[in-house]
């Protein structure tokens, strides 16, 4: 019985512990709205106000995390070789985002529709 | 406009010479006519994007970006990003960033080094065509 009832907590905090990793979509869409990324990016994420900025909408949900991680390492002071990206706009608000952001917005952006492809 | 305050102190104390109103105005339409022409050869010098001339050069791209699954490893493992249909200017920009170090990987540092603008431009608007 106390094997059992150990068994069943590890089971409970596994599934906690997978449920607070999980990327929330929702959530998502909201830090998206919140951090008011569409004034540049668009509101449909794959039309940007100045064709220098990035379509989003489609991309592989891990490389848009590795970029904003990329945008923090790059407004904190990483060396070069830290795979870095020094942008004073993107920067600024990539380190306004918790670990859980990023993982969120970028679960969003890859699952909205948009024109890109690996190849065809 | 600072240009009269600094260069003509007296006159213009003693009630805007027309000489410091004139050469102002001489100044001033010199500044406007260089500027103008910088920015008209700026633009000449663009460099125009040949997709054909890309099908030569995409071969150091497609072993990474052309293969569905592909994974880069550092500093997290992630998916190299997809590129057709990215906005072409975007695709210039993002070499050109790698480029100067403004955006760090080593293999697209090493690439983007390795490009000449006329090159930059033909794989810009090759991946953004490609759809």
């Amino acid at each position: 019985m106390k094997h059992l009832k150990l068994a069943l907590c590890g089971v409970v905090v596994m599934i906690g512990s997978s449920l607070a990793q999980a990327a929330d979509l929702k959530v998502g869409k909201a830090t998206w709205e919140k951090l008011n990324c569409a004034s540049c990016h668009g509101a449909d994420a794959k039309s940007p106000i100045m064709p220098a900025y990035p379509i989003l909408a489609g991309q592989h949900a891990d490389f848009l995390a590795h970029a904003l991680k990329a945008y923090q390492r790059g407004a904190t002071g990483a060396p070069s070789s830290a795979n870095v990206r020094k942008n004073a706009v993107m920067g600024a608000f990539a380190t306004q985002m918790s670990k859980q952001d990023v993982e969120n917005v970028s679960a969003w952006l890859a699952s909205q529709p948009g024109p890109l492809a690996v190849r065809k | 406009m600072n240009l009269s305050k600094t260069m003509y102190p007296n006159q213009m104390r003693n009630g805007k010479s027309s000489v410091a109103r004139r050469l102002h105005k001489v100044f001033a339409g010199l500044a406007m006519v260089v500027s103008c022409g910088f920015a008209s050869t700026g633009l000449a010098a663009e460099v125009v994007g040949n997709a054909e001339a890309a099908k030569a050069k995409v071969s150091m791209c497609i072993g990474c970006h052309g293969i569905p699954g592909y994974r880069a490893s550092y500093p997290e493992v992630y998916s190299v990003p997809k590129i057709a249909g990215q906005n072409g200017a975007y695709l210039q920009a993002a070499l050109r960033a790698y480029a100067s170090g403004e955006r760090t990987h080593p293999t697209m540092d090493a690439i983007a080094k390795s490009l000449s603008d006329q090159d930059i431009a033909d794989l810009s608007a090759y991946y953004s065509k490609l759809k």
